[in-house]
């Protein structure tokens, strides 16, 4: 099970915002020549007609904690996303788990693979 | 000699399936969370436009309810307050007319006719008619009316009767006799 590196957050913050770009590692970028280790050569995902979802829970849980729905970048071509986070989100302390989710409005959805981790500590 | 050459065959065969593999990974699509940042100072904005239609469906409904109530309403009506309560509608109209209507028809005649035995005089023969109708009505509703018709009908009739006296002188000479003066009676009536 691959995760990206750790973010770190604070019980009851509602920032820092997550920003993030949804890219095909299996097509070249327009321009360019694609390369395996250059997340730049790699093909951002059209997010036309998407919604993209953001699913939180606790590590080792099988319950949802939260699902957050992430906000798009017009025109919606390059495959940048961004989540704030919702009052009540952050709201225990703990080590947690988020799949980025993508519901086509045809009825398709893709997830990415590889999970984000979050590490939130208690606050004062 | 003949076992070397089988060795060989099996590299060869173990090379092209590697191949097969790296083509096959790079058909579908690989989608990847790439550049993850945070950003705590971000100028990203999320406009929420959010339009509720609620109280439009909220009227919409009860009022079909608040219908639907009224009907059960007269179900209980004509079932249970037939059994418990009773209705008694009176109504007694009275109404008392009464007509009081006098009549009085007096009709007096007076004929008065003289004829006068008098030759060479006019006649009079008068007649008198007196007629008087009297009409009184009393109505209760404080309504009074009063017809007074009153004929007063007189006739005057004048006859004239023309009375013929002729007076004839008859002289009648006889040989030898004497003069006779005949006369005759004066005012001899016709009417015997």
């Amino acid at each position: 099970m691959a995760y990206y590196d750790t973010i770190q957050l604070v019980k009851g913050d509602t920032l820092p915002e997550i920003n993030l770009t949804l890219r095909d590692s299996n097509t070249a970028a327009a321009g360019q020549i694609l390369d395996a280790d250059n997340i730049l050569t790699w093909a951002p995902i059209d997010l036309t007609n998407t919604t993209v979802r953001l699913k939180f829970k606790a590590l080792g849980s099988a319950i949802l904690k939260s699902t957050i729905t992430m906000t798009k970048h017009a025109p919606y071509t390059d495959g940048k996303v961004f989540m704030q986070w919702p009052s009540g989100a952050l709201d225990t302390a703990g080590t947690f788990t988020g799949e980025v989710e993508v519901s086509y409005d045809g009825g398709g959805i893709q997830t990415v693979f590889d999970q984000l981790k979050f590490k939130v500590r208690g606050d004062y | 000699m003949a076992l070397r050459l089988e060795i060989v065959l099996q590299d060869a065969q173990l090379q092209t399936d590697v191949v097969k593999a790296e083509l096959a990974q790079r058909v579908y699509r690989n989608m990847v969370a790439a550049g993850i940042f945070t950003d705590s100072a971000t100028k990203n904005r999320v406009l929420n436009d959010v339009t509720s239609f609620l109280d439009t469906a909220t009227l919409a409904t009860l009022k079909s309810l608040d219908d639907g109530f009224g009907v059960l309403e007269l179900a209980a009506l004509s079932v249970n307050k037939a059994a418990s309560e009773s209705i008694s509608v009176s109504d007694v109209l009275t109404r008392q007319v009464t007509y009081l209507r006098q009549f009085t028809d007096a009709v007096a005649i007076d004929d008065a006719f003289d004829i006068s035995q008098h030759h060479s005089q006019t006649n009079n023969n008068v007649t008198f008619v007196n007629d008087v109708s009297d009409f009184a009505f009393t109505h209760p509703e404080a309504e009074t009316i009063s017809l007074v018709d009153a004929h007063n009908l007189e006739l005057e009739q004048v006859q004239t009767d023309t009375v013929s006296a002729p007076d004839v002188a008859t002289v009648i000479h006889y040989l030898g006799e004497g003069k006779i003066f005949n006369r005759p009676l004066f005012n001899q009536s016709t009417f015997g």
